[in-house]
């Protein structure tokens, strides 16, 4: 039914916008037909050069994602158990969260350079704080009644927080997981713009500048196939992760 | 009973602490003791948060005593930032003052189109069937990789800029008016269909406020993507903004200027962020209230 | 208030005689909260309980019961007083040997957890074993409670009697030589209520198994216990204590007609009215 509705609304898409170029509303020069596009999509998809693009964008937002998450976890979780911690971290956090991480870059080069460090550093300093405040949250809101029940069968700090807390605070951290895997991709691209030589951020000018219209909007495609891929990354590891509370919502809907 | 009412029930010694709000920039906190009910309310009471001024004098002083190591302009010291920042106070502010005009133009725009869409991509089931999967693959494309083709049609003007900060917030206004429209009780409608409402007036009668406290969620944080966006499409698109500034200086190696660029972004966002969540907490104090009695 | 307000009107209820060598000792145990305007929650509790005994608590809401059982168990430090098991005191945290049984059961249960996992959850003090025969030790404990087949299901699979029928189990599990059942049946329907009672009662013969139930219910209490430890109103503070000399087994029909039910019964609820309104019956306070 979803496969459907998503073919109806592609098919819809594709009809107006083949539509839009029938008419000239736009110059043909700055809005390539669908076929146009389609064409270089295959094209890029056959380019070894373009590919390559690819998977270091992919690369290097994975690598940040795995970098985030548990940076940011273990932050959260001295942030919810220390509080001298948190209320350190507060004016940090205030005031870093609304950067924007492509303001940043400038700067962060002058620091540690160019390289995979430079996208290291970039997408964790733009994703750390949905998990970080996540699992702060989740670890505050651990319910008494589990935590006392741990205790009752003597859990001791260590295994309270690796048994209890973090087991019933993880649906809430996926949460910010999930933030984390949208913003790696971002920043990612972002850096591929900003201060980077390759990577599908970096392709996209290049095309735009050469007015290789059909590239551009092929890359830009492809950027949101990269985006469905996170997402599915992101549910697989909810399913390992957290089934459970998936399973026992969807119980509590059906009743 | 003799038991006064906040301590009734089982769960008696959290009940006793009465629920504590703050609000406050990081270093300074205004705290209450609020027990839901507004007669007990106590006064704010400011408090300073020392373990925050520790922090940003150990962060100071060791960023100082690092760039005081290198000694090169490439690597500003807090003291050098500051100085920049009063150097350059005029076209900082002047600067900051376009981004935000920019911001809130694109801002209001968005929320003007997205939310009757939203409401309506809610109400009327086939729109929103088609509407949907659209979307799901849009926001999957990030604002900075539409910047391509978003100059391809509006050049690099203040359209160009509006739209790209429109299209980064259709997650947040759009998807939020369409979710919360859906998880209305089916209820409210039947009222509206009693009273004989045409479509019209259920969505502007009856969906609208009852999908405020989502709408409301997703203007908080698409101020925050708006500014985050404009600056971010200022550096690539714009000669003016305070994202052209920074980018500007550091491209001329004024190091210190960019950071005071970026200082001033910081508090910026910061002080927009203290704002709305003061005027959230006033809009949906009725939303708070409930759910407090529901914990 | 005194504590010999009321007299007695049968000889069924008869003033507690000393235990001797208690297993669980409690002493002076004094609780208050909030700093400037401090509340007195416990005033003074005492009283013991013997190995093997069925201890029924039972007080008028809101007198501290739940601050009284997270103390008992070491969850909660007294301000005054103490609380020794097995001659030991519970300062520490909860002693080895000791378990609960949440009032709140539907949420003191790991939903991460299967049923069976929840069972072997009870069992992480206890060392020695090999899994395998954990496991068919924890399945022997869920068929006690009537749970064979529901071993890897989730507690939020099933309804809420087998939801605490789990904790039971779990609480059995940590081969605890005292159980503190906190209100362990207040949220589960009139029917299954009974079948619990019974099921408690069996395994607490079956095992020699020590139980302190804390209890609203008046009914429950006589029902269950060889004891009852009346409370009073907050600040609280132990107004008698009553034997049951009901005999064992108990029956829902039978015993809950006799005339020494009936009378203890009227005893304990007439304590328990003075105590909600203290100016003789003359309606709540203001």
């Amino acid at each position: 039914m979803i496969w459907l509705r998503r073919a109806l609304a592609l098919a819809i898409v594709v009809l107006l916008w083949q539509a839009v170029v029938w008419l000239h509303v736009v110059p043909e020069r700055y809005l390539p037909s669908p076929a146009d596009v389609a064409v270089a999509a295959v094209a890029m998809f056959a380019s070894a050069e373009d590919m390559r693009a690819e998977m270091l964008t992919v690369g290097r937002a994975l690598a940040g994602f795995a970098l985030t998450v548990p940076l940011g976890i273990a932050l959260g979780a001295l942030g919810a158990l220390v509080p001298a911690f948190q209320k350190a971290l507060r004016p940090w956090t205030e005031l870093l969260r609304p950067l924007p991480p492509a303001a940043v870059i400038p700067i962060s080069v002058f620091a540690i350079g160019f390289g995979i460090k430079l996208y290291l550093f970039i997408i964790a300093f733009a994703g750390v704080w949905a998990v970080y405040f996540n699992t702060v949250a989740a670890f505050s809101g651990t319910s008494d009644v589990l935590t006392r029940t741990g205790r009752a069968f003597g859990c001791d700090r260590l295994a309270l927080t690796f048994g209890v807390v973090l087991p019933s605070a993880m649906p809430q951290i996926f949460v910010g997981i999930r933030i984390a895997a949208t913003v790696a991709l971002i920043g990612s691209v972002v850096t591929d713009i900003f201060g980077g030589e390759d990577g599908l951020g970096y392709l996209l000018f290049e095309r735009a500048f050469a007015l290789r219209i059909p590239d551009v909007f092929a890359l830009t495609l492809l950027c949101g196939v990269n985006g469905m891929l996170f997402n599915q990354m992101v549910l697989v590891l909810r399913r390992l992760v957290i089934g459970w509370h998936d399973r026992m919502n969807a119980e509590a809907l059906a009743a | 009973m003799t038991s006064s009412p906040s301590l009734r029930g089982a769960g008696g010694d959290e009940a006793i602490q009465g629920r504590r709000r703050a609000w406050g920039p990081g270093l300074l906190r205004f705290a209450r003791n609020d027990d839901g009910t507004r007669r007990r309310q106590g006064a704010w009471r400011p408090a300073i948060n020392w373990w925050g001024v520790l922090s940003v004098v150990v962060v100071l002083a060791a960023w100082q005593g690092i760039a005081r190591h290198f000694n090169t302009v490439l690597f500003p010291g807090p003291y050098e930032t500051a100085i920049a920042m009063w150097d350059n106070a005029g076209a900082i502010f002047g600067e900051i003052g376009n981004t935000l005009r920019r911001a809130f133009t694109a801002f209001g725009l968005s929320l003007a189109i997205m939310v009757p869409f939203g409401i309506a991509c809610g109400r009327i089931r086939p729109l929103g069937l088609i509407v949907d999967p659209i979307l799901e693959f849009l926001v999957t494309i990030p604002p900075p990789a539409v910047i391509p083709i978003v100059m391809l049609f509006a050049g690099v003007g203040d359209v160009a800029k509006i739209a790209v900060i429109t299209y980064g917030l259709v997650p947040n206004l759009l998807i939020n008016t369409i979710e919360t429209v859906r998880r209305a009780p089916p209820m409210m409608e039947r009222v509206g269909r009693s009273l004989r409402f045409s479509r019209i007036e259920v969505m502007t009668l009856i969906d609208l406020p009852a999908a405020m406290p989502g709408i409301v969620t997703g203007m908080r944080l698409s101020v925050t993507t708006s500014l985050l966006v404009t600056i971010t499409s200022e550096m690539l698109l714009s000669t003016n903004g305070i994202g052209a500034y920074v980018q500007r200086a550091q491209q001329s190696f004024q190091v210190s200027a960019g950071l005071a660029g970026i200082v001033a972004i910081a508090i910026t966002g910061m002080l927009v962020n203290l704002g709305l969540r003061q005027i959230e907490e006033r809009l949906l104090f009725w939303h708070y209230r409930t759910s407090a009695a529901e914990e | 208030m005194s504590a010999d307000v009321v007299p007695l009107r049968t000889d069924a209820a008869r003033p507690a005689a000393p235990v001797e060598a208690p297993l669980l000792a409690v002493e002076g145990l004094r609780k208050s909260f909030g700093a400037s305007a401090a509340i007195e929650v416990l005033a003074g509790i005492g009283f013991k309980v013997g190995a093997g005994e069925f201890v029924s608590v039972v007080g008028p809401s809101g007198c501290g019961k739940t601050t009284l059982l997270l103390t008992l168990s070491g969850l909660l430090r007294p301000d005054a007083g103490d609380v020794r098991f097995a001659g030991h005191s519970v300062r520490g945290g909860t002693p080895a040997g000791l378990a609960i049984v949440f009032q709140d059961y539907s949420r003191s249960l790991f939903p991460w957890k299967t049923n069976l996992g929840n069972v072997l959850f009870g069992m992480r003090r206890i060392s020695g074993g090999s899994a395998a025969e954990r496991a068919e030790q924890a399945r022997g404990l869920l068929a006690a409670v009537g749970l064979s087949g529901f071993e890897q299901h989730y507690p939020w699979q099933v309804s809420g009697g087998m939801q605490q029928r789990v904790a039971i189990a779990r609480g059995l599990a940590s081969q605890s030589r005292l159980l503190l059942l906190d209100e362990p049946l207040a949220s589960v329907d009139a029917q299954t209520r009974a079948d619990m009672q019974d099921l408690l009662l069996g395994i607490a013969q079956r095992y020699g198994q020590t139980c302190v139930l804390v209890t609203h219910d008046v009914e429950e209490a006589v029902y269950m216990g060889d004891r009852i430890v009346v409370l009073s109103n907050r600040p609280t503070h132990v107004v008698r204590e009553i034997v049951v000399p009901l005999p064992r087994p108990r029956d829902q029909i039978t015993t809950r007609e006799s005339t020494d039910f009936l009378d203890i019964r009227h005893e304990v609820l007439a304590l328990i009215r003075r105590e909600r309104h203290p100016e003789g019956g003359a309606g709540p306070a203001p």
